[in-house]
């Protein structure tokens, strides 16, 4: 993905080629969207958050949501996962199932109980209805336990841990709740370059073998160009795209 | 098994603050339903005790005397001093000059009896144990104090009412910190549901969590009533449980915000 080529040509070619673009897209709806956005715009007391955003997020999509700090990212997020209403447009969850469509995220703020152990935090998570027992749950937390290297802090409390341990609880925690659609806000702020490539690769697995859908917003535009995905940039609450 | 789970946690989390919380709980309640005789048998502070006292010159027979004055409806306890540990006190109690000269003119020899009452006795009741003592001390010489800290209705009214203020004072500071307490437990009720919601495909979590928590806490605590007093007080438990589940539907009126 040559990610400053796209971007260099969005900003040469401004919002009128988007629009047409999306518009097309809009268009060709079908049974694989999961999000139709039309004239979406978020308005927070006298700040525009967002304004006039249209995207289509497709079943088993990998996106990756740039853009620099205040660009909307969260916004966009919490959008998508229902915790805000957008103030103007249509927000279509096109999926026949949509309902059952279960939304697991990684915060910013990770939301993850400080005085509990990582394994404390990862067990929240844990539903019967969907592991054949807790045993499959147990194989499939050290599975990921291994993968980040987090074995040797399981049974740490995360108030002794770095920001990567813990950034790593909320993902592993988020993954074990095997969503539909998985949202991620700048999972890699404390991770390695390493750690976050093998986030990459974890959530890529998840995403061909699973159909986990991933929005993945970062302002760390220099690690994501490694990656193959599709890119949504915004600035300034407004959305430029490139495939 | 979810909601267990979270209020296990909430509790596990606040063990201190829910202990006490259902502590006061219970004995907000206790107290409210036994107002009555808290008032009557505990809250005596500022009221001064019905007092009279007599002096008489027979000597003997002290301890006929007390028993009988003992056995007299209204009178609490009666305390004997003889006039030998007297004397320096006589001279203060009875300031007439004519019984000064008596004391320092003749060595007499004089019992003094001091009468108890209850709290609530009445002047009616004092004139007729007056009566009492002249009639059990017939041709001897018995002198009388005025009687003190005797209450009229109005008075005794007066002071129910002032211990109904108390009561009530305490009551509503007990209520505000059951208040406090409870808020506090509820906030992390609210964290951890929300987290369980989050991460777990089940919906309406805090508000169910919340319920199914007061739910628990009214029944504890009329559990705990029910083994210190054996009974069953049925209006508190309802105050209880209507003032709880009125609480998990306000503070989950306001969307979560994790802190």
């Amino acid at each position: 993905m040559d990610f400053s080529k796209s971007q260099a040509q969005i900003h040469n070619n401004g919002s009128s080629l988007f629009d047409k673009f999306s518009h097309n897209r809009l268009n060709t709806s079908s049974e694989r969207i999961l999000y139709k956005l039309v004239n979406v715009s978020v308005v927070f007391k006298e700040v525009r958050a967002l304004s006039s955003v249209n995207l289509l997020i497709e079943k088993g999509d990998f996106t990756f949501l740039t853009g620099p700090s205040g660009a909307g990212k969260t916004t966009l997020l919490n959008l998508l996962s229902g915790d805000i209403n957008q103030t103007s447009g249509s927000v279509i969850k096109n999926n026949v199932n949509s309902n059952n469509l279960f939304v697991s995220r990684v915060f910013q703020n990770l939301q993850v109980i400080e005085d509990w152990t990582a394994r404390q935090n990862i067990e929240l998570c844990y539903a019967p209805e969907i592991f054949k027992n807790k045993k499959e749950f147990d194989r499939e937390v050290i599975d990921l336990v291994n993968l980040f290297d987090m074995k040797p802090n399981l049974d740490k409390k995360l108030t002794k841990l770095n920001g990567g341990a813990k950034q790593k609880t909320a993902i592993i925690r988020a993954l074990l709740s095997r969503p539909d659609i998985f949202l991620a806000d700048e999972p890699t702020s404390a991770l390695d370059r390493e750690n976050a490539k093998r986030l990459y690769e974890v959530l890529k697995f998840y995403n061909q073998k699973m159909g986990m859908t991933v929005v993945w917003a970062t302002h760390q535009l220099d690690l994501i160009n490694q990656f193959h995905g599709k890119l949504i940039h915004l600035s300034k609450g407004k959305l430029l795209r490139s495939q | 098994m979810i909601y267990l789970k979270i209020i296990f946690n909430v509790i596990q989390n606040n063990l201190v603050k829910f202990v006490v919380f259902l502590a006061l709980s219970v004995s907000a309640m206790v107290g409210f339903e036994k107002k009555e005789y808290l008032l009557k048998n505990y809250m005596l502070f500022n009221i001064e005790k019905a007092q009279m006292s007599f002096v008489t010159d027979e000597l003997g027979k002290s301890v006929e005397i007390k028993n009988k004055l003992m056995v007299l409806p209204g009178v609490k306890g009666v305390y004997v001093e003889k006039s030998d540990q007297l004397k320096g006190k006589l001279e203060n109690l009875f300031k007439d000059d004519g019984f000064q000269e008596i004391i320092k003119e003749n060595d007499l020899s004089y019992v003094k009896y001091t009468l108890t009452f209850a709290p609530m006795i009445s002047d009616k009741s004092i004139k007729l144990i007056k009566s009492f003592i002249i009639k059990i001390l017939p041709g001897k010489d018995v002198v009388f104090s005025t009687p003190r800290g005797v209450k009229n209705k109005g008075d005794n009214q007066k002071i129910h009412n002032s211990k109904l203020l108390i009561f009530y004072t305490i009551f509503s500071l007990l209520c505000v910190l059951i208040l406090f307490l409870h808020h506090g437990i509820m906030v992390d009720l609210r964290k951890f549901s929300y987290l369980y919601q989050r991460f777990q495909r089940v919906k309406y979590v805090p508000i169910k969590a919340g319920l199914l928590f007061s739910f628990l806490c009214a029944v504890g605590s009329s559990v705990l009533i029910f083994s210190i007093t054996s009974q069953l007080l049925l209006i508190p438990f309802f105050v209880m449980t209507s003032f709880l589940i009125m609480m998990t539907f306000l503070l989950n009126l306001k969307i979560y915000e994790w802190k």
